[in-house]
């Protein structure tokens, strides 16, 4: 009976449950210390403000200028995840591949929404590097990069592939005042293709 | 005169915000929490998928990387020291995924942090294309992380440290540390949701109610559809301008304690609802877990209060563990399972503390000079025996109960006990042959 009558006791509010012991006795911090980590704090946080002003000519040369401690480290910021505005199309990547023969061969890269729930979810960083960064101007550096993986991806000695193609197929997400369910939305059709590789031998090796 | 008084009183509240003495909880569980989703990155969302991002059949291959995109600028790539093979990134993904391991346990954390950190560093500068926000947060928190003392409680340091001291001097509590480093991680994740507050408020479908409708419609991004009461142009407007404003929040009023927990709350629901509908694996979560910096640590310890008086109203009050304060090994040894004990499921009781023996109802004194005893439902049990029940006990220990109950097992677990307990003093020493006071002393 005590028992039980401890118990209900014990299953009181919050504010009178027994406080844990707090940590006590921090070692003395040295003013050489205090020193060094706002030098730390005032550098990190300058490095991250300069990084996220919008671009202009004094915030180009400012982040120039501190290339040199933000590049290694990665320490520029960007927290633009859909903004300024969120893109209102829907599209998705594919290669054409030209074989000496002259047959194509068609290739679409992973599209997320036919793939398996967790699938997708395990496998969303396909997404990130074949529809958010290969389509767009920022990677064409890398196109010719991505031409020789995939001639490389499909290669036969007795029929080589000559030449790689990429495009996109798209199609705009209808606008709020005709507003559409997500389940209505149109397929993406609208081709452009936006590179063009000729696949040479040493691409091959 | 009025002047050095003025500079005076706002310096001095500057350095209390950076200085002032905290708890190392808080840093401690975000520390596990950054580990686990490291772990978490890397097994799930890389390796299915390695050789399309890393090594010589990249995507982008390394020289190609190095030409064109870090061009003339300084670059820490650990993985650039060894030789260009697949081999070699299945080797870094294994040690990294060690490493995260070790961060999480706590193991040797003041080398564990810095290299996780330098290795995921490596593996960003190697692929920056399959990187999102969630990515550089966890990078940058561990950067920060690599200055703080996040070892200092719940890890494996913390208990190897514990066994050099007396915890009847110095306790179980660890010693408290600047916040600087706490106060860093809060400034970094107000400085985010600012950032993107200001873009988001920059542009017009944040403003017209309809970025929800068109985040809601991007294909790639899809996860669970939508239920119906939320398909509906009223609700997404709705669900737009929260947006907007818990972000806002996040950087402003979450500063204040009376407006902390609300805030908190609401951005947690907020980044619930974006992990349910959009897929954006571990963004939501690396934000979500960067709260916890933000939860005071009094509230933490009244949460750790709440949790163990529920297990104690569930499975009763705590089981005494008797055992013998004049000797090292067995106080140490007491003082580390005390510190696995989670739910507070063991009372350590003295039997040599003459004013324990009131609570020692049925003990057979003769018995507990030989080996530990502590009590169950059908009294007291010792040796081996004892030590499985305690372990039974111990959640963090459940991983060696299989062990424990091979056959066999009690025969042999019982004579080594009774080995180690009969040469105690012999092997470890008393506590009243000055040990203990010598040690006493220097803990102190």
């Amino acid at each position: 009976m005590a028992v039980t009558e401890n118990l209900n006791k014990a299953e009181s509010s919050l504010s009178e449950l027994p406080k844990e012991p707090m940590p006590t006795g921090m070692q003395s911090v040295t003013s050489g210390y205090r020193l060094a980590v706002y030098l730390f704090i005032i550098t990190y946080f300058s490095i991250a403000v300069i990084s996220l002003l919008p671009a202009f000519a004094y915030q180009i040369r400012l982040a120039n200028g501190i290339a040199w401690l933000s590049h290694p480290f990665n320490l520029v910021q960007n927290w633009k995840l859909f903004c300024p505005d969120v893109r209102s199309i829907n599209f998705y990547s594919q290669a054409v591949i030209q074989f000496q023969d002259g047959t194509l061969k068609y290739y679409e890269y992973p599209r997320l929404n036919q793939m398996p729930m967790f699938e997708s979810y395990r496998r969303q960083k396909l997404c990130k590097i074949f529809q958010d960064c290969m389509p767009w101007p920022d990677f064409a550096l890398f196109w010719p990069d991505a031409a020789r993986q995939i001639a490389r991806a499909n290669l036969d000695p007795l029929n080589q592939p000559v030449m790689i193609s990429f495009s996109y197929n798209w199609a705009k997400v209808p606008d709020a005042a005709h507003y559409a369910k997500q389940n209505e939305l149109p397929e993406p059709r609208d081709n452009h293709t936006f590179f063009v590789y000729q696949v040479k031998p040493e691409d091959l090796k | 005169m009025n002047l050095p008084r003025a500079l005076v009183e706002p310096i001095s509240k500057i350095d209390n915000f950076f200085f002032a003495p905290y708890s190392p909880y808080p840093l401690a569980l975000f520390r596990i929490l950054l580990g686990l989703l490291m772990l978490d990155t890397v097994i799930e969302h890389l390796t299915d998928d390695i050789f399309l991002y890393y090594g010589p059949n990249a995507v982008v291959p390394l020289n190609s990387m190095a030409c064109r995109w870090w061009q003339f600028n300084p670059v820490f790539d650990l993985i650039a020291l060894f030789p260009y093979t697949n081999a070699t990134y299945v080797v870094f993904f294994g040690c990294f995924i060690f490493a995260c391991l070790l961060v999480v346990l706590g193991v040797f954390t003041r080398f564990t942090v810095p290299i996780a950190y330098l290795m995921l560093l490596s593996l960003h500068k190697e692929c920056p294309f399959n990187l999102n926000g969630g990515d550089s947060m966890m990078l940058l928190s561990m950067l920060i992380l690599c200055f703080g003392r996040s070892g200092d409680a719940l890890s494996f340091d913390s208990l190897m440290k514990s066994l050099k001291k007396d915890w009847r001097v110095v306790g179980f509590v660890p010693p408290v540390q600047p916040i600087w480093v706490v106060r860093m991680l809060q400034m970094q994740l107000t400085l985010a949701y600012l950032d993107t507050f200001l873009w988001k408020a920059s542009g017009t479908k944040w403003l017209d109610g309809t970025a929800v409708y068109y985040a809601t419609r991007m294909q790639d991004f899809m996860r669970f559809p939508l239920p119906f009461f939320m398909d509906n142009l009223i609700f997404l407007s709705l669900l737009t301008w929260g947006t907007l404003i818990i972000e806002a929040w996040m950087f402003s009023l979450i500063w204040f304690r009376k407006t902390r927990y609300t805030v908190l709350a609401l951005a947690l629901m907020m980044h619930f609802g974006i992990d349910l509908f959009i897929n954006l694996p571990v963004f939501e979560w690396v934000f979500m877990s960067m709260f916890i910096l933000f939860v005071y640590p009094d509230d933490l310890s009244k949460v750790a209060s709440w949790i163990r008086q529920k297990v104690t109203i569930k499975f009763g009050p705590a089981s005494v563990l008797a055992f013998d304060g004049k000797c090292i090994l067995c106080v140490r040894g007491v003082g580390f399972l005390h510190r696995l004990d989670l739910f507070r499921r063991i009372e350590l009781i003295d039997f040599t503390d003459h004013n324990n023996h009131d609570r020692l109802i049925e003990f057979d004194f003769a018995r507990a000079q030989t080996e530990m005893l502590f009590s169950t439902k059908n009294g007291w049990i010792g040796g081996f025996r004892a030590f499985r029940e305690v372990v039974k006990r111990l959640p963090l220990l459940w991983i060696v109960l299989p062990l424990m109950y091979f056959p066999g097992m009690t025969n042999i677990g019982d004579a080594l006990y009774k080995k180690v307990a009969a040469n105690r003093y012999l092997l470890f020493g008393r506590c009243d042959d000055g040990y203990c006071e010598i040690h006493k002393g220097g803990a102190a």
